[in-house]
C-alpha cells in the first residue's frame, strides 16, 4: 500500500538529527551569548520584572552550566560568571542562586568549571548582600577550607556566621577544627554538616566528597598495612591478597564507587584507580 | 444480473450498500445510517431520492462522492466502481447546504472548480458566464460570496455542479433554501437536464417538487429502501383519479350531492371522478355558475408518504 | 501531470485566500517595528543598533511566520471539514492527496512570500540606518524557513486527524512549543532522573525547531557551514514528509460528515 511508504522515512528522522548533530552539535555551546551583560541593562529592558527576569537568568545559568558539562567538547563555561552575576544583580537576595552558583564556578571539572576562585568571590557578593545569611558564610567557609586550602580565612568567616542569629552551634567548633590542620577530619566534617543542611545538588555534592574522603581512608589503610606487612616480612606485599592472608586487613577493600584501588608493589602504596569516579589528581 | 452488452450500464447503481456512524462517548456504538441499499438509476431520467430528514439521503450521495465511505457493499457510478476516479470528470454534484469559500467571487470560483477538472481558461471562461447566467448570479458575478445570501449561495452551487458538462448530475436538496422563483429556477434547470439527456439524480424531502419532476423515485425511510419505481406506478395503484372543482356561483342543482364536499359563500368545491368531468363541467354551465380551476386530487406523493411511512410518521420534519 | 496542475490550482486558491483574509497585513505591523526598533533602540545602545535591529527582524520574521504557520495550517483542512467547503471539491478529479498538498504548498508560498517581503523591509532598514545589508542573514532566515515549513506539517497533520480545529490548535502548538526546547529535552538527560532511552526516543521523536535557530550566530558573524544548512534542510525534509504521509493516511479513509 502506497499510502503507508512514508512509515520508510521515519527512521531517517533520528539519522538525519544525529548527523545534523555531529555537524553543529557544538555549535551554541561553543560560544552562547548574553545579550545583555550588566543586571541594570536587563533591568532598563525589563522595568518592574527584576525578579522574573532574575528567575529567567537563573534557568538560563542553570541550562548553560548542564549544557556545557554535558556536551562541549571543550566546556570552558565563559558564561557562568556573567549569568551568575546578572542573576544575583537582578535579584541580590537571591541566595540559592550564589550557593548553586559558587558550587558550579567552584568544583574541580569534569564535575564543575574549575574556577574556585570565582565561586568564592560569588560567595563574598553573598555575604555582603545576605547579612542574615549563615548559610552563605557557611559555605564560604568550607569553599576557602576545601578548594583553596586557607584554614585561617575559613576560620574567620565560620566564626563571623556562627556570630548570626540562628546559626547552628557546630560552626564555631568547626571553626576550632580548621585551626588544628586536620584537614580530612575538618573536611569530612564540613561535607557531613552540608549534607546534614544541605539539599538537592548540594546534598548530592557532599555525598560524593564523603564518599572521596571515605575513599582516601581505606587507600591510607592499604598503605598502612602494606607497611606493617612490610615490617613483619621484611618486603611489601606482592599483591593486595597477600594482606589478608596475614591477617592484616579482612577483605581486599573497593572504594565506594566499588573501583578495587591501585598497588603499586614497589612501593608498597596503594591508589585509588583512574577509573573510579573517585579519582582527582589532586589526591596523586 | 441478465445485463447485455448493449443495455447500457445505468448511471448509479447500488449493491447492498451499508453504512454505520460511530457513535457515543469513544465511539465505541455504531448507528446504522443505511442498510442493505439496492437500486439502480438508468440513463436519463431524472430520479428522485425522498426521505424525511435524517432517513439516510445526505449518507447515500456521500458515499457516492467518496465523502464517506461504505461498511459494506458497493455502488457504482456510471458504469465504473467508486475508487476509479475516472467518472468523476463526468458527473456534477451540489452538496446539502453548500458553503463556497467567502473570499471567493463566483467567477473566481468556477474559474477554480474549472481548474480542478482540467478546463482550458477559455472553456472555463465561457461555461462560467454562461452558466452564471442560467442560475441568475449575473448581477453578483463579482461579489464576494461572503455577502451571498444562502439562495444566492445555492445557485452558485448549482453552477459549480454543472461546469464539467456532466453526463450526471448528483443534487443533495437543490430546492432547500430557495423563494420561489429559485425554486422554479433550479425545475428549469433539471428539465433541460433531461431533455439533454442526462441523468439526474436529486434528493429532497418536499414532495411537490419530486411529484412535477421525476421519472421514477426511491423512498428511504430509517436507512433502508421502502419502494422504488415509476410515479405513476406507485401513486396510481387504487387508481380512481380524483379531480377537484372550484366554481362559483350559479345553481348546483344538476350536480349530484355526493360530488359537493364544500361551500364557502359564492364559491363551492367538487369532487369529481375523471369521466364524471365533462358532464359536470356541462351541468355547471347549464346552472350558471363560473369554473375557477380544475386540480386533479392524485393521490400524492404526500400521502403515499404518509401511509408508508405508517403511525411514525415521517420522522422529524 | 494533471496531478500536479491540480495541486498547483489548489495552492493558487490557498494562497489567494491568505491574502484576502489579510493575513499579510502583520507585514505593515512588522514594517512599523522595524522603523521604531531602529530609531528608539539605535539611540539607546551605543554601537548596538545594527545588532538590535537584526535580532528584532530575524525574530519577528520567525515568531510572527510561525503564528501564521500555526493558525492557519491549523485551519487549512479542519476548518473546510467543518464549513463543508471541500465537499464540492472532492467530488472533482482531485485526490485527497492532493488536496493535502496544494493546501501544504500553497500556505509554504505565503510565508515564502512573508519571509520575502520581511527580508526586504529588514535591509531597507538597515541601510537606512546607514548599515551594510550583509548577505549573511540569508543563512539565518533560510533556516527560519525550513523551521516554518515543518510547523506547517505539523499544523496539517493535526489538522487531519482531529475532530476540530480547537482540538488541533492546542496539539500544534504543544508539539511546536515542544520542539524550541528540544536542547532542554537533551540536557534531561544530564539531570534528571528520565531514563536515557526515554530521554534520547522523545528528542528524536519531536520535531527539533532548535536544528533552525542560527539567528545569533549569524547576527555575530560566527560561520554558519554550509554542510549544517544541508543537513537542516535534510531534516526539514524528511521530517514534513513524514507528517504528510501520516496526514494523507489519516485524512485518506477519514469519513467526512
Amino acid at each position: 500500500m502506497t499510502r503507508y511508504l512514508f512509515l520508510l522515512l521515519v527512521p531517517l528522522v533520528p539519522f538525519v538529527q544525529t548527523r545534523f548533530d555531529a555537524v553543529v552539535g557544538t555549535r551554541d555551546l561553543a560560544e552562547g551569548r548574553i545579550y545583555l551583560r550588566t543586571a541594570s541593562e536587563v533591568r532598563r529592558f525589563t522595568p518592574g520584572f527584576d525578579n522574573l527576569m532574575a528567575d529567567l537568568y537563573w534557568l538560563r545559568t542553570v541550562q548553560y552550566f548542564g549544557e556545557q558539562r554535558a556536551f562541549a567538547p571543550d566546556p570552558h563555561y565563559d558564561l557562568l560568571r556573567p549569568l551568575i552575576d546578572i542573576t544575583t544583580g537582578l535579584d541580590p537576595r537571591f541566595e540559592l542562586a550564589y550557593r548553586y552558583g559558587a558550587v558550579f564556578l567552584s568544583e574541580p571539572r569534569p564535575a564543575g568549571a574549575g574556577k574556585p576562585a570565582e565561586g568564592i568571590e560569588v560567595l563574598q557578593a553573598g555575604a555582603r548582600n545576605l547579612p542574615k545569611s549563615w548559610r552563605v558564610r557557611w559555605d564560604l567557609g568550607s569553599f576557602w577550607f576545601v578548594f583553596m586550602r586557607n584554614s585561617k580565612n575559613a576560620a574567620d568567616v565560620l566564626i563571623d556566621a556562627s556570630r548570626i542569629e540562628g546559626a547552628p552551634f557546630w560552626l564555631e567548633s568547626l571553626a576550632g577544627s580548621f585551626l588544628m590542620g586536620d584537614d580530612r577530619k575538618a573536611s569530612r566534617a564540613i561535607w557531613q554538616r552540608q549534607y546534614e543542611t544541605g539539599w538537592g545538588a548540594i546534598r548530592d555534592n557532599a555525598i560524593h566528597h564523603i564518599e572521596v574522603i571515605d575513599a582516601l581512608d581505606a587507600r591510607d589503610a592499604l598503605t598502612a598495612a602494606a607497611a606493617r606487612f612490610k615490617e613483619a616480612n621484611g618486603r611489601f606485599p606482592r599483591r593486595l591478597s597477600e594482606l589478608v592472608d596475614a591477617g592484616l586487613v579482612r577483605a581486599i577493600p573497593v572504594d565506594p564507587s566499588g573501583t578495587p584501588f591501585d598497588y603499586d608493589p614497589e612501593t608498597g602504596k596503594a591508589a585509588i584507580a583512574r577509573t573510579s569516579s573517585q579519582w582527582r589528581s589532586k589526591y596523586e | 444480473m441478465n445485463v447485455s452488452s448493449s443495455t447500457p450500464t445505468p448511471a448509479l447503481s447500488f449493491a447492498h450498500l451499508s453504512k454505520s456512524y460511530a457513535v457515543g462517548f469513544l465511539a465505541r456504538q455504531r448507528r446504522a445510517a443505511l442498510t442493505d441499499l439496492t437500486f439502480d438509476v438508468a440513463r436519463g431520467e431524472v430520479f428522485g431520492y425522498l426521505g424525511a430528514n435524517g432517513s439516510g439521503k445526505t449518507t447515500t450521495i456521500k458515499t457516492l462522492m467518496g465523502l464517506v465511505f461504505a461498511d459494506s457493499g458497493e455502488a457504482r457510478v456510471l458504469g465504473l466502481p467508486l475508487a476509479d476516479p475516472a467518472w468523476k470528470a463526468r458527473v456534477g454534484y451540489l452538496p446539502e447546504q453548500p458553503y463556497f469559500y467567502d473570499y471567493l467571487t463566483p467567477r473566481e470560483y468556477l474559474d477554480y472548480v474549472g481548474r480542478l477538472f482540467g478546463l482550458s481558461p477559455s472553456v472555463r471562461t465561457e461555461r462560467a458566464n454562461a452558466l452564471i447566467e442560467e442560475v441568475g448570479l449575473q448581477d453578483s458575478r463579482d461579489v464576494a460570496v461572503r455577502r451571498f445570501s444562502k439562495g444566492m449561495a445555492q445557485r452558485l452551487g448549482l453552477a459549480q455542479a454543472l461546469l464539467n458538462d456532466p453526463e450526471l448530475v448528483v443534487l443533495d436538496e437543490p430546492m432547500s433554501g430557495l423563494d420561489p422563483i429559485g425554486r422554479s429556477l433550479v425545475r428549469g434547470v433539471i428539465l433541460r437536464l433531461k431533455r439533454e439527456g442526462r441523468t439526474v439524480f436529486f434528493s429532497t424531502h418536499i414532495l411537490p417538487d419530486a411529484e412535477t419532476l421525476c421519472d421514477r423515485v426511491a423512498l428511504l425511510r430509517e436507512g433502508r429502501l421502502v419502494k422504488v419505481g415509476r410515479l405513476d406506478e406507485i401513486l396510481e395503484r387504487d387508481d380512481r383519479n380524483l379531480l377537484e372543482v372550484l366554481v362559483s356561483g350559479g345553481d348546483l342543482a344538476g350536480i349530484p350531492e355526493a360530488s359537493r364536499t364544500g361551500r364557502m359563500g359564492e364559491r363551492a368545491t367538487l369532487q369529481v371522478t375523471e369521466p364524471e368531468l365533462l358532464a359536470t363541467l356541462e351541468a355547471l354551465k347549464r346552472g350558471g355558475s363560473r369554473v375557477l380551476s380544475v386540480q386533479p386530487i392524485r393521490q400524492s406523493l404526500e400521502d403515499y408518504f404518509m401511509k408508508e411511512m405508517g403511525k411514525g410518521g415521517g420522522g422529524p420534519a | 501531470m494533471s496531478g500536479l496542475k491540480r495541486i498547483v490550482a489548489v495552492a493558487a486558491n490557498t494562497f489567494r485566500e491568505t491574502v484576502r483574509e489579510r493575513v499579510l497585513y502583520n507585514l505593515v505591523f512588522f514594517a512599523v517595528l522595524m522603523t521604531a526598533s531602529s530609531l528608539l533602540l539605535g539611540n539607546l545602545s551605543i554601537r548596538q543598533d545594527e545588532k538590535i535591529v537584526k535580532d528584532l527582524g530575524l525574530a519577528s520574521m520567525d515568531i510572527f511566520g510561525t503564528f501564521i504557520a500555526l493558525f492557519i495550517g491549523v485551519g487549512l483542512i479542519s476548518k473546510e471539514i467543518e464549513r463543508r467547503s471541500l465537499y464540492p471539491l472532492l467530488a472533482k478529479p482531485l485526490t485527497r492527496s492532493e488536496f493535502l498538498l496544494g493546501k501544504f504548498a500553497g500556505l509554504c508560498f505565503t510565508l515564502f512570500v512573508n519571509i520575502g517581503l520581511m527580508s526586504i523591509g529588514l535591509i531597507v532598514t538597515l541601510l537606512a540606518t546607514h548599515h551594510r545589508a550583509d548577505p549573511a542573514l540569508l543563512k539565518a532566515i533560510y533556516p527560519i524557513f525550513l523551521g516554518l515549513i515543518l510547523v506547517v506539517a505539523v499544523a496539517l497533520f493535526f489538522s487531519s486527524v482531529a475532530s476540530s480545529s480547537l482540538l488541533a490548535t492546542l496539539w500544534t502548538i504543544a508539539v511546536v512549543v515542544a520542539g524550541r526546547f528540544s536542547d532542554v529535552i537533551r540536557n534531561m538527560r544530564q539531570v534528571s532522573e528520565v531514563p536515557d532511552w526515554l530521554v534520547t526516543a522523545l528528542y528524536w521523536a519531536v520535531p527539533n525547531f532548535r536544528n533552525f535557530d542560527v539567528k545569533n550566530a549569524v547576527v555575530y558573524g560566527d560561520p554558519v557551514p554550509v554542510v549544517a544548512l544541508a543537513w537542516m534542510t535534510a531534516y526539514a525534509i524528511v521530517y514534513s514528509a513524514v507528517l504528510l504521509g501520516a496526514a494523507r493516511l489519516a485524512f485518506g479513509s477519514r469519513d467526512l460528515h
